[in-house]
């Protein structure tokens, strides 16, 4: 059976004009429900894209033509000669590279960028992949911010943790006095920086620990470091078990992900 | 009469908004408004607010046929692509007026007679069109943002990626899939 995704890659090849139709391809979406439906689908979701982002590109262009309105670009003149050697004065327009210098630049990067992703894509999830798109540091809810000279270790800790700042606030975190809920966000703090050894370390015991209260967020985390560390099937398990506890936090992204790995 | 010069910056400019430059639609637009205008008061007959609302469907259908590759390479300068787009919206706006103007109730024509069907079909379409763009509008971000840039601006996965500072070209296409069904879920309650 086709993987979901190489069957989506080849609606959007389809749909972006990527894939031209041929008698190849009405006969697999004859055959295969299953991409009948996905370029139902897709075909539904760009006309709903197309609609709300049309709606969009011209609310820009009617603000900027309220501020174009009644104001007359100022430009530099110059006097030049025409044909018949008379001076006329015309306005000077910057050369197009001038005014768009940087822009340039970004595009030539773009089409590098493109042009990579024609010869190198591969549409298979790795593992990593899998992680990076399910991995989000757990928000703050331990300590409450306030901005003040006097920070207390905890805040420094945790404002570095919400700054992004995760190889400072791991090294913070755990320099405080060792509460079990500091030590689970430095686990967040080393899965941030794919420090999955370190993390595991740090949230086995809390995993296995009813009586924490974030123990069952320390379990879907452990799967995701597992994840990561490329132990596919322990992760497998784990997400298993979380899958089929009913009013597990995680059970449904959990679902997700066990679906992905298996596909 | 446009110059070599200026052709070649058409081009540059037409390839920077391919490769994804899409803010450069502003210089487009305020380089070529006011000739439009012009061109539309006084040749096509338009008033200002149809002049200026068919120039700015014309940059869009300009816009979205160069990123789609509908419009695969510039055979004629970017004015002359818009005045061309530009008119026949004009046209079309003209005679949605002409349509819509009172008739005179004293000539004993039946009014249903002469009633365009194209307006009701006008007026679903744009129903249609808003209760679509009001789904993807349930979307949170980045989702939003992932479609959009993938399926409207035409982005290449990597570009998706570096423009949402987003870790893999993979987790871009994972996390684009779960979009997608988010969107299907709420277009289908809907």
């Amino acid at each position: 059976m086709e993987r979901r995704d190489d069957i989506q890659k080849k609606v959007d090849d389809r749909l972006l004009g990527r894939l031209a139709p041929t008698p190849d391809f009405e006969q697999e979406l004859a055959d295969s429900p299953a991409l009948a439906e996905a370029l139902a689908d897709t075909e539904l979701a760009m006309e709903a894209i197309d609609a709300a982002e049309d709606m969009v590109l011209k609310a820009r262009l009617q603000k900027l033509e309220k501020q174009l309105a009644g104001k007359k670009p100022k430009r530099h003149l110059k006097v030049v000669k025409d044909e018949k050697e008379e001076a006329v004065v015309r306005p000077i327009r910057p050369s197009f590279f001038k005014r768009n210098m940087v822009a340039i630049a970004a595009s030539l990067l773009f089409l590098l960028s493109a042009a990579y992703y024609f010869l190198m894509v591969d549409s298979t999830p790795s593992t990593a992949d899998l992680y990076a798109a399910n991995f989000e540091p757990y928000r703050n809810i331990a300590v409450d911010l306030t901005r003040s000279n006097d920070a207390s270790p905890e805040e420094v800790a945790f404002t570095a943790y919400e700054n992004g700042d995760y190889e400072k606030a791991a090294q913070l975190l755990l320099a405080l006095d060792g509460k079990p809920a500091y030590r689970f966000y430095a686990a967040q703090a080393y899965l941030a920086q794919k420090n999955y050894a370190e993390a595991k370390k740090i949230l086995m015991p809390m995993a296995d620990d009813a009586a924490f209260p974030l123990s069952k967020q320390a379990n879907w985390y452990m799967a995701l470091a597992e994840l990561g560390n490329n132990e596919l099937e322990t992760a497998k398990a784990r997400l298993q078990t979380i899958s089929k506890t009913g009013n597990h936090p995680y059970s449904k992204v959990a679902t997700e992900l066990l679906q992905e790995l298996n596909k | 009469m446009k110059t070599t010069t200026d052709l070649s910056a058409d081009l540059e400019l037409f390839n920077a908004i391919r490769a994804g430059q899409h803010e450069l639609l502003d210089t487009l637009y305020q380089d070529h408004r006011d000739a439009f205008i012009h061109f539309a008061r006084q040749q096509l007959g338009a008033n200002e607010e149809d002049a200026v609302d068919g120039f700015q469907d014309a940059v869009i259908v300009f816009y979205k046929n160069t990123v789609s590759g509908k419009l695969e390479e510039l055979s004629c300068s970017i004015r002359t692509y818009l005045f061309a787009v530009g008119k026949r919206i004009i046209y079309r706006k003209n005679e949605q007026r002409r349509r819509e103007s009172p008739m005179d109730l004293d000539t004993g024509r039946n009014p249903a007679d002469e009633l365009d069907m194209g307006i009701f079909d006008k007026i679903e379409d744009d129903h249609r069109k808003q209760l679509l763009a009001n789904g993807l509008d349930q979307l949170g971000e980045p989702c939003r943002q992932i479609l959009t840039l993938f399926y409207y601006h035409r982005y290449p996965i990597e570009s998706v990626q570096n423009t949402l500072g987003l870790s893999s070209p993979g987790a871009v296409r994972v996390k684009k899939l779960r979009c997608l069904d988010q969107l299907k879920n709420i277009l289908t309650k809907n």
